[in-house]
């Protein structure tokens, strides 16, 4: 049901969704908005518009109410609501590890959301409670710097309550405690608040909610959530949830009525950057009370309402952006710099993988801004100042070496392909090709060249782009769409009883009942196979006798691959044995992951982050989120710290603890290996690692033996991989390098301990020796060519001629002599098989195809080859070359 | 830690070389030893 048709339903019966106990006491009178037509709820008996802007233009700028700051508010907010019986909440992370299906947390109630199979479940650790929740959205960029409201990284203040078991309450406690602190705690008068009706539906949810706007700005929406979707229609939810969110940077831009949002939240790194632009403070001053109503959907929006708000200031767009151009940049690089912030501290990177990518376009677009106008300090700094502002409210920011270094990479590696870039997009221009929507969504898509910079190349070049109006939200979309669904269950599992899984156990033979025979696939009433998961592969083995060759899992079923499946029947009693050796060299691979995931965040910092793994027989791996390519040195370094794990015989406790249990016990680094629902298996190295994981491991880390990292890969923007090798497989690999090694020193003739030096050395004298060659071959064309003589024939001069050497020396030669008007035919030396080499000029491939010259010639002397109008090559037998040479010579007379 | 063995490490530093895995190690060094023997006898 959309927000729209849910609004006009619940309004049929208006009084029994947002009629709340304040309004009768305070004497509320319902009203319809004459200009929007919106329902709204007010004291003010005489009031006619609502108070959100444009219906209200903003009338609080230049009045200060409260000698507070960002932090002294919040203070006082939280008092107030802790007062009265609220848990306050520390933020969550702005990197949203609990929900797969997205990569920032965009809202408080997102911090109490888990996705299950079921939908969306809500939890609360406290009831009620309140959590200053930072957080990052990147969909309205156009509007960021320029409307003086939107920003990508905000507080939302969240009040949340569940009215259950004689805690938490509904909406009669939420509108009275809200009402307190607008009036109490803030100070507004009451006949200045209006409620407006509104509703949500989203995520499977639905609910009706009252939003609070005071003099043109929305002060906060209280959501009821009560219902869910179910059969097209809705059905009332078993626990229904307060979800009050109020843009807690607006409460302090209200208080401090300062000219935009900016100035009150980034107040002195907005001091620091001001110095360095000029700007017009008075244009600034009229533009920012009307900017309240501005807000872009699209670009094409963005353009004209520009245009609208220059006219309205009697100014043209290009004037008012000289004005004020520079103090939207340094807005803009505020806002980014401190989103920027916030997700490199909790682990983030700028990339192309997920919502790596919307921090790598801010980073740019911020970098972008500071280059052009010539800033005098640069995105680090701006970071670092925001750290220290912030420091009473979020004491755990840092601009350390790590933070440092990924940025500055990341501005490398644009730089790097910014000239790339400027390269293609002349290229593009010069080639007078049209510029298409979907070349404009690839250039923004894979080097971050916003569609505006290439309108206006082409403009200076005299060519019209038209970039689609709606072009952020089409490559948004692009971005957004997940990861395909898993395929499709291979098996019916309907009539099918749960597996008994014994793999977790030490049982590695027992007996059991077939339940049931699906092709090759046996299903048995227990089994203690593995099923391949979580990168681990699958367990080998017999039952009955009869080897197994593959294990899955679904639905909780466990299947197991026979090599025989017409030996078992429904009923049958079997003895079931797992390969005991290579399961535990999978399980000392799947140890040694957890090991060197642990020490991988230790050396690279917490943005490492497990991306994907495998753990085979032969061989492991695993893919972690970093910003560079590994070095040697890092390499070592997880390797030794891998190796220390090993030896000091730390202890692997598994454990099984609910989803909320084991997030408030481990945080959200359980959650490396993926977000798995319910109750979570914990698998904890004595604090080196805890990961929820539902693979095999050992009770010890030292029996995982030894553990040797073999390399590393690039496996895509953002992600690199570490192989290695454990236990058994560490020993044989040990083994099969000695055996390289070995064969290597006999090859080149040199002790074991020389051999790397001395294939260093083959490469160079490989390097020289292709140098050599190529400067004999050089040599003897100059040589052999001296004494070649053209002849006139046909309208060309002809070349058929005879020469020492290979097809590399025949072209060499034939370089040499090439000019216009040649034709030019070489025959090599060889004792059976003579190459042939034939090129022409450009003037003397008008009249004559090279490529089929030496086709015809070939038919009639045997051989073969062809080639182009200029270039052609072949072999024929030597026998006949004196006689092909006359042919030619005749033929082209 | 037990000391890594120094054919480990010379096959760390072989495969960074020659950018190639372990199998890889002896068929390039073949290559290169061959193609070097080839170009100086072209050129000789
Ligand atoms: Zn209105
Ligand atoms: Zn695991």
């Amino acid at each position: 049901m959309d927000k729209k048709a849910l609004i006009t339903e619940l309004q049929k019966d208006y009084k029994k969704y947002w009629g709340v106990r304040l309004f009768d006491e305070q004497g509320f009178v319902r009203k319809q908005c004459t200009s929007c037509r919106a329902y709204f709820w007010t004291v003010d008996a005489e009031r006619t518009v609502c108070t959100e802007a444009p219906c209200t233009p903003y009338s609080f700028i230049g009045i200060r109410r409260k000698d507070w700051d960002y932090y002294e508010t919040w203070k006082n907010v939280e008092r107030f609501f802790v007062k009265n019986g609220h848990t306050s909440v520390p933020r969550y992370p702005v990197i949203c590890r609990w929900r797969p299906d997205l990569f920032f947390t965009v809202a408080s109630i997102i911090d109490f959301q888990r996705k299950t199979p079921k939908g969306v479940e809500f939890f609360l650790p406290q009831n009620p409670l309140i959590v200053p929740q930072v957080c990052l959205r990147f969909n309205d960029l156009p509007n960021i710097g320029v409307t003086g409201r939107h920003h990508s990284c905000f507080i939302m203040l969240g009040q949340h309550a569940i009215p259950q078991g004689g805690k938490g309450y509904w909406k009669d406690e939420t509108v009275r405690l809200d009402w307190e602190v607008l009036t109490n705690v803030m100070g507004i008068r009451p006949d200045q608040i209006v409620f407006k009706e509104d509703a949500w539906a989203g995520g499977g949810a639905a609910g009706y909610s009252l939003e609070y706007h005071v003099a043109g700005l929305e002060l906060g929406n209280a959501v009821f959530t009560e219902f869910r979707e179910a059969g097209g229609g809705l059905e009332k939810m078993q626990t229904p949830v307060v979800d009050m969110g109020a843009g807690f940077d607006r409460w302090v831009w209200y208080l401090n009525g300062t000219l935009t949002s900016y100035d009150s939240a980034f107040g002195p790194v907005l001091e620091k950057m001001k110095k360095h632009i000029d700007y017009d403070g008075e244009t600034f001053a009229r533009y920012s009370r009307i900017s309240g109503s501005l807000n872009f959907e699209d670009l094409l929006d963005a353009r004209k309402a520009k245009a609208d708000v220059a006219a309205s200031l009697g100014l043209t767009a290009d004037e008012l952006t000289k004005k004020i151009g520079g103090l939207q940049a340094v807005y803009t690089i505020a806002d980014h710099a401190k989103a920027l912030l916030f997700a490199l501290n909790d682990g983030g990177l700028p990339s192309t993988v997920g919502g790596g990518y919307n921090l790598r376009v801010v980073l740019r677009r911020a970098q972008a801004l500071i280059e052009e106008h010539a800033l005098p300090f640069t995105l680090t700094d701006v970071m670092e100042w925001h750290a220290r502002s912030l420091t009473r409210m979020h004491p755990e920011l840092r601009v350390d070496e790590r933070i440092r270094d990924i940025v500055e990479t990341e501005i490398r590696k644009s730089t790097d392909t910014r000239t790339k870039v400027r390269k293609r997009v002349d290229s593009l221009i010069d080639s007078k090709q049209k510029i298409t929507d979907e070349m404009l969504v690839t250039l923004y898509d894979s080097e971050g060249i916003t569609p505006e910079v290439i309108e206006d190349e082409a403009k200076k070049n005299g060519l019209d782009v038209n970039v689609p109006a709606d072009f952020y939200a089409r490559v948004t979309e692009k971005h957004m769409e997940t990861a395909p669904e898993k395929k499709a269950a291979r098996f019916d599992t309907s009539a099918l009883a749960q597996t008994k899984q014994l793999c977790y156990t030490d049982v590695m033979e027992h007996d059991a009942t077939v339940q049931g025979v699906s092709g090759e696939w046996v299903v048995l009433d227990q089994s203690a196979f593995y099923p391949e998961g979580g990168g681990q592969m699958y367990d080998t083995g017999t039952i009955g006798g009869v080897r197994v060759t593959d294990v899955q899992k679904e639905n909780g079923i466990v299947f197991h691959k026979v090599e025989k499946p017409e030996t078992f029947a429904t009923g049958d009693r079997v003895k079931c044995r797992v390969d005991h050796a290579r399961r535990t060299q999978l399980t000392q691979h799947h140890d040694a992951t957890h090991i060197i995931n642990g020490c991988a965040r230790r050396v690279l910092g917490t943005h490492a982050w497990q991306h994907g793994a495998l753990k085979d027989v032969t061989h492991a791996r695993i893919d972690i989120t970093h910003y560079k390519p590994l070095t040697d040195a890092e390499l070592h370094e997880i390797e030794r710290c891998a190796n220390d794990v090993v030896s000091s015989k730390k202890r692997i406790r598994k454990s099984v603890h609910p989803t909320a249990e084991a997030e408030k016990n481990y945080s959200f680094t359980i959650y490396q290996g993926g977000v798995p629902w319910g109750d979570l298996r914990i698998v904890d190295i004595d604090g080196h690692d805890i990961e929820a994981c539902g693979g095999t491991h050992a009770d010890t880390t030292a029996s995982v033996g030894k553990i040797i990292v073999t390399g590393t890969e690039r496996v895509q923007d953002g992600i690199v991989r570490i192989n290695f090798v454990a236990g058994d497989a560490a020993d044989k690999y040990e083994d099969r390098c000695t055996a390289v090694v070995d064969e290597l020193a006999e090859l080149l003739k040199v002790q074991k301990e020389r051999v790397p030096e001395e294939v260093e050395k083959l490469i160079v004298e490989w390097k020289a020796a292709q140098k050599s060659l190529e400067k004999s071959i050089e040599e003897r064309a100059q040589q052999a060519t001296r004494n070649m003589q053209f002849e006139n024939a046909g309208g060309v001069r002809l070349l058929v001629a005879h020469v020492a050497g290979d097809t590399k020396q025949m072209q060499k030669i034939s370089e040499r002599l090439t000019s216009d008007d040649t034709l030019i035919f070489l025959f090599g030396e060889d004792t059976t098989d003579v190459p042939v080499f034939a090129a022409a000029g450009a003037n003397a491939a008008r009249d004559y195809h090279v490529g089929k010259l030496i086709k015809e010639m070939f038919g009639v002397m045997g051989g073969k080859g062809g080639g182009t109008p200029v270039l052609a090559q072949g072999v024929m037998p030597r026998m006949r070359v004196m006689e092909a040479m006359e042919w030619l010579k005749k033929r082209l007379k | 830690m037990a000391e890594e063995k120094a054919e480990v490490n010379a096959v760390r530093k072989l495969t960074a070389t020659l950018g190639t895995n372990l199998d890889g190690i002896v068929p390039a060094v073949k290559k290169f030893i061959r193609e070097k023997d080839e170009a100086l006898g072209r050129s000789s």
